[in-house]
């Protein structure tokens, strides 16, 4: 008799148990609830809800957090991916101790690289202003027959040490955002201020590169006796200069939004 | 026929055994908030402006008195990783300062909940950045449609729980962050 029963109790007890368990001491199976102070009548939520992670402390709900984000640029890639060369030659191996000193790593570049831009910024103003000086003299100096007005040395000379320095700052402070380990995180959010950021600074980045270009070319042209294209390079070269400014001076303030 | 009686004999004292389980719980309900429609939200204050962040993926579970209606436990946690200001480089800034892979959530557990008519009186545990300090507040409840939604805030000081104040342009943000919630329950049917 036992064993033809036996077999029924334990299905039933089968049956009831994972519930038993599931609702644990505190909640029976769903029963009306929230009779008072509330308007409307509540009852226990489905079973799916309740089978939601019980959640009863931290250390149950704790995540695994992935140690990279999912998108990296090429740089970070190249240097601090699973594959970089910081993993590969075992400087900066992927291990969450690891991870959290590179962390504090970026979190320096990154305020370096806040100082930098404030640097460079007022770099800039010298800069354009001897620059400005210059390409005023020289237009000046070009514009009737020859023997040309003498050219201030001084100001030429003032304004491509500043450029010198101020390139040097630049380089630096770019290098300091361009190699710093990636975030925990990187999400898709166009339009906020460090994507409007980082877009300016491929503007404020190509016209760094091209500037000494242009005005080394312009002063090439000039030592050759091309006015008209000398004239023309120094135009080239003052617009570039301008819209380079503005274009750091608006990725540095879209940071303060 | 002694066989069928027997069996339903047993089945009714396993039911029993169950239903005494039940009834010695107190008569209370464990309810889980909707992820997706319930949030946890921060609020930080720079003196250039300020920015509030917040995390759908909550898991929350409050249980009911099912006699009075009344909450009796709340408990919350969250994946700090689930915090989104619109601006990852911010977030990522945030868990860095959190130290979000050594403690990836922030939980509250309740200690004291008193009921004043429809709003509610909690007091209870804190546990971020692996300090955990007593926090209280009040918070709302209403019921809306088939929905259950208590609504509260309270505010914590950063270099109480250790952490330390993240800077933009090297200004430091204040040291209080405000914290609010909107958890929402499903209401059940009969």
């Amino acid at each position: 008799m036992k064993n033809k029963h036996l077999p029924i109790i334990i299905v039933l007890a089968a049956l009831l148990l994972p519930g038993n368990l599931l609702f644990g001491q505190d909640s029976p199976p769903p029963r009306s609830f929230l009779e008072s102070g509330l308007s409307g009548e509540f009852l226990a939520p489905p079973r799916e809800d309740i089978l939601l992670p019980p959640a009863d402390s931290a250390a149950e709900a704790k995540p695994k957090i992935k140690l990279l984000p999912d998108h990296l640029s090429l740089m970070e890639s190249a240097l601090w991916g699973e594959s970089g060369l910081m993993r590969i030659t075992g400087i900066a191996p992927l291990t969450p101790s690891a991870r959290k000193s590179e962390l504090g790593v970026r979190r320096f570049m990154l305020t370096a690289h806040q100082i930098g831009g404030f640097v460079t910024m007022g770099l800039f103003i010298p800069t354009l202003i001897y620059g400005q000086k210059n390409i005023d003299q020289w237009n000046a100096s070009e514009s009737g027959h020859p023997p040309y007005t003498p050219i201030n040395r001084s100001i030429d000379r003032t304004h491509r040490n500043l450029a010198t320095i101020l390139f040097a700052s630049y380089m630096a402070t770019a290098s300091l955002s361009i190699f710093s380990p990636p975030p925990l995180i990187r999400r898709d959010d166009w339009g906020g201020t460090t994507s409007i950021h980082k877009t300016l600074a491929w503007v404020h980045f190509a016209g760094m590169l091209a500037l000494p270009f242009l005005g080394s070319a312009a002063s090439s042209a000039d030592h050759h006796g091309n006015i008209s294209q000398a004239k023309n390079l120094r135009t080239i070269h003052q617009v570039v200069a301008y819209t380079t400014a503005a274009a750091f001076t608006a990725s540095l303030i879209i940071m303060t939004f | 026929m002694t066989n069928i009686i027997r069996s339903v004999t047993c089945t009714v004292c396993v039911f029993a055994l169950f239903a005494a389980g039940t009834l010695s719980a107190g008569g209370a309900a464990k309810l889980a908030a909707t992820p997706g429609v319930s949030s946890l939200t921060y609020k930080i204050v720079h003196p250039m402006h300020e920015f509030e962040s917040v995390s759908h993926d909550v898991t929350c579970t409050i249980t009911v008195d099912d006699s009075s209606g009344t909450i009796r436990t709340a408990f919350f946690s969250a994946d700090v990783t689930s915090f989104d200001s619109g601006n990852s480089n911010r977030d990522s800034h945030a868990m860095e300062v959190v130290d979000a892979l050594t403690y990836p959530t922030v939980s509250f557990k309740s200690t004291n909940i008193r009921t004043l008519g429809t709003g509610l009186s909690v007091d209870g545990d804190l546990e971020f950045h692996g300090q955990t300090h007593p926090v209280s507040f009040s918070a709302a409840t209403s019921a809306t449609g088939d929905t259950l939604a208590v609504a509260g805030s309270t505010s914590i000081s950063m270099t109480a729980f250790g952490i330390d104040r993240p800077s933009l342009l090297l200004v430091p943000v204040q040291d209080t962050i405000r914290i609010s919630f909107q958890m929402k329950f499903p209401k059940g049917t009969h």
